[in-house]
């Protein structure tokens, strides 16, 4: 029960890493073994050494891809988690990783186009055509994909098979040689070469790219309606390549210039542009503290919209990504004006920061500041006036002198959101005052920050004990002792 | 085929070249009817248009039936569908918000007796026409009752009409002789008109729509290129 924060927040952190990773930067090599040391590989061992006591709701209805089948023997190449599927989270997770090193690698790129196909294909044979696109959309939703080539390169593939069989169930056999009969013999099965040019055409592409329009159009919905700056900032990084997806397979199948589609093409082609100035702008502005949302970027493209006139707010909150749905009515309030600075105490809670499962990869990857836990937030306070935030050192030192000060605790947390340190020290203070829901939750905090910190894992596996999850609470105690041990023979 | 709403359609299908606008391609409804872009739709669509003519809060049938999502597959690539739909934006008003007498002022109702002057026509039901820039006849089918009832009346419908146009000599009989002979053949009910040209009472009907932060949404069938030889077997 207590675990679940703690399995989602780590399947957010892999998220996210898949999505904020730029594979084309020259940093990435660093990049990737920085999330695996820091992060990644931390979080695997507490999930193996947990192992069936990690609880599995986080995971229902996620797409995994395995490339090998030393993950999983009797998992599937590809799918959708639901209760029965016999994955371990633990080796789940080292296996996107090495999908991740793999797509880096520029002699394993058919590896990677041919592991996608195969989980594709799967995907396509139990679920059907429209599952099948669906699913690859979802992998790089998911971050598994950190780039759109491969993808593009098998939705086109999976398209041009379609138009030249008469049945989708043809498409398999055409693709796949002799029959596997397990999920297992998935693993096994050899692509055939399919002779495109050698096909004749004998269907239209135009119903399979209604799917992939309109099923773009629903990913749209759902950035727009995100609950947290987190879904906000992942999503839009999402768009921003899903909407190139759909412009290139458009034109590759020479459907941009069909009348049932161009309206979509002219706005996720808009939408495209906005997300990558997004992109930039969260890249370029170094004066602000960047986890905080700010949406006064998008002020120059909704003030152009209300100079065109007519009911420009309405249009851009139906057709655009630029304004939330949970702030729409702040920020731009139904009196026509544009409110884009908000009030601190205005906006919801999951919309104020980036939670402490995304800030870490955020820091590393887009703001690129190592010792983001030590940065000031420049917070209001009640008088109105944006004090300076005291020195982190000064609040450390109150705080020995008077550890009941709430007062005091609440302003660090508030200045420094992201202070590790002081979120365990904050965990075993709930956890002593007899509230160990909220020092779990703090406990998650600072685990997400830093895994590699065998104390924390400690603490967890006596609030575990607490909560009456013995067999949880043990095994988390012999991973924590571990981490110790490592790290002592490692000195 | 999928729905889009369509005002943007318009606006894509008049756009010409690759300039975009940072503040996106949207247009002052005026000036997209300065264009002559009901005879560009015309041009495009050489199919026939159905246009769903109901009261969004009242007749619930047919609200439900629209709303399903299967009006997409049962029209055919031969209809475009133009109904109205509740907006996914929470900024839009319903027309039962606006606080206007439904009887009197709901721009369906206002259309519908702007196109059958003489002889008014009982709402809920679908008008089929063959062009809208100039003159056709159209012809009226009453859609009431639940759900069940006016999908199935709807799929009859549909599946009656790519034969009254799918090579058709217009010269020996008008398209409202044609569908009336095949909706007499499935017993289907239905009223005819005279001649008329629709696009005048259209515009007035969107203008009216749009001035109230509402669409139209649209089934537009695909034209389609990509399979060799005959055209005309993709019909779904």
């Amino acid at each position: 029960m207590a675990l679940d924060q703690l399995v989602a927040a780590a399947l957010l952190q892999y998220r996210a890493f898949g999505l904020l990773a730029d594979e084309a930067h020259p940093a990435f090599k660093d990049d990737l073994t920085h999330f695996i040391s820091a992060h990644g590989d931390p979080l695997v061992r507490a999930f193996s050494a947990l192992s069936r006591s990690v609880p599995r709701q986080a995971l229902a209805g996620l797409p995994f891809l395995l490339h090998s089948n030393n993950t999983a023997p009797h998992a599937p190449p590809g799918g959708y988690f639901d209760d029965q599927t016999p994955i371990e989270l633990g080796k789940l997770l080292t296996s996107r990783y090495i999908f991740w090193a793999m797509q880096h690698n520029p002699d394993a790129a058919l590896a990677v186009v041919f592991y996608l196909l195969r989980a594709t294909l799967y995907v396509l044979h139990t679920r059907g055509f429209d599952t099948s696109v669906r699913y690859l959309l979802d992998l790089r939703k998911h971050g598994y994909l950190l780039n759109s080539s491969s993808l593009n390169h098998c939705l086109a593939f999976l398209f041009l098979v379609r138009q030249r069989v008469s049945s989708d169930d043809e498409i398999v056999p055409l693709c796949i040689a002799g029959q596997p009969h397990s999920a297992a013999d998935w693993y096994n099965a050899e692509l055939l070469p399919v002779d495109l040019q050698a096909l004749p055409v004998l269907r239209e592409a135009a119903e399979g790219m209604a799917y992939l329009v309109q099923t773009a159009g629903t990913d749209i919905d759902e950035v727009r309606a995100s609950q947290s700056y987190d879904d906000w900032i992942l999503g839009q990084h999402y768009l921003g390549s899903l909407m190139l997806t759909v412009h290139f397979i458009l034109r590759y199948l020479n459907m941009d210039e069909e009348p049932a589609f161009r309206a979509f093409d002219v706005r996720y082609e808009e939408i495209c542009a906005d997300c990558f100035a997004f992109y930039h702008i969260l890249r370029g502005e170094p004066e602000r503290y960047p986890f905080e949302a700010r949406f006064t970027a998008s002020y120059g493209v909704i003030k152009a919209v209300e100079m065109g006139g007519g009911d420009w707010q309405n249009r851009l909150c139906d057709e655009r990504v630029l304004v939330p749905d949970q702030l729409a009515d702040l920020l731009l309030p139904s009196d026509g004006t544009i409110n884009l600075q908000l009030e601190e105490a205005s906006i919801p809670p999951a919309w104020r920061l980036l939670s402490s499962a995304v800030a870490p990869v955020y820091a590393n990857l887009v703001v690129r500041n190592p010792d983001y836990r030590s940065l000031a937030r420049v917070v209001k306070m009640n008088t109105n006036a944006a004090s300076a935030p005291p020195d982190i050192r000064y609040f450390l030192r109150s705080m020995r002198q008077e550890p009941e000060n709430e007062h005091l605790r609440g302003q660090l947390l508030d200045f420094y959101p992201y202070c590790d340190r002081w979120l365990f020290v904050e965990a075993r203070y709930l956890d002593r005052r007899g509230d160990p829901s909220a020092a779990m939750a703090r406990l998650q905090q600072a685990i997400s920050i830093d895994p590699t910190d065998h104390s924390r894992w400690k603490s967890m596996s006596v609030i575990l004990r607490k909560f009456g999850d013995e067999r949880a609470a043990d095994r988390l105690a012999g991973f924590a002792r571990t981490l110790r041990n490592g790290r002592a023979t490692a000195q | 085929m999928l729905e889009q709403a369509f005002r943007p359609f318009l606006e894509a299908l008049n756009q010409t070249g690759n300039l975009r606008h940072i503040d996106g391609e949207f247009m002052n409804p005026e000036e997209l009817f300065q264009t002559d872009i009901l005879t560009k739709l015309d041009a495009t669509f050489r199919g026939m248009y159905a246009i769903f003519l109901y009261d969004l809060k009242n007749d619930q049938g047919i609200t439900a039936y629209l709303h399903s999502g299967s009006v997409g597959s049962d029209s055919t690539s031969r209809v475009l569908v133009l109904y109205e739909k509740a907006p996914r934006s929470r900024r839009n008003n319903t027309m039962a918000d606006l606080g206007i007498t439904v009887h009197e002022e709901n721009p369906a109702v206002a259309f519908a007796r702007d196109l059958f002057p003489s002889k008014p026509l009982m709402l809920p039901g679908v008008l089929l026409l063959r062009r809208i820039s100039h003159a056709s006849d159209a012809v009226y089918v009453p859609l009431e009752g639940k759900q069940e009832a006016v999908a199935a009346r709807a799929r009859q419908l549909f599946a009656q009409l790519p034969a009254t146009i799918d090579g058709a000599d217009f010269s020996t009989s008008t398209f409202g002789e044609r569908v009336g002979k095949a909706l007499d053949l499935a017993h289907i009910p239905y009223q005819r008109s005279e001649p008329l040209t629709v696009s005048d009472y259209l515009r007035k009907f969107l203008l009216l729509v749009w001035k109230h932060k509402r669409d139209l949404m649209a089934i537009v069938p695909v034209l389609g290129k990509a399979v060799h030889g005959a055209g005309k077997n993709g019909d779904d």
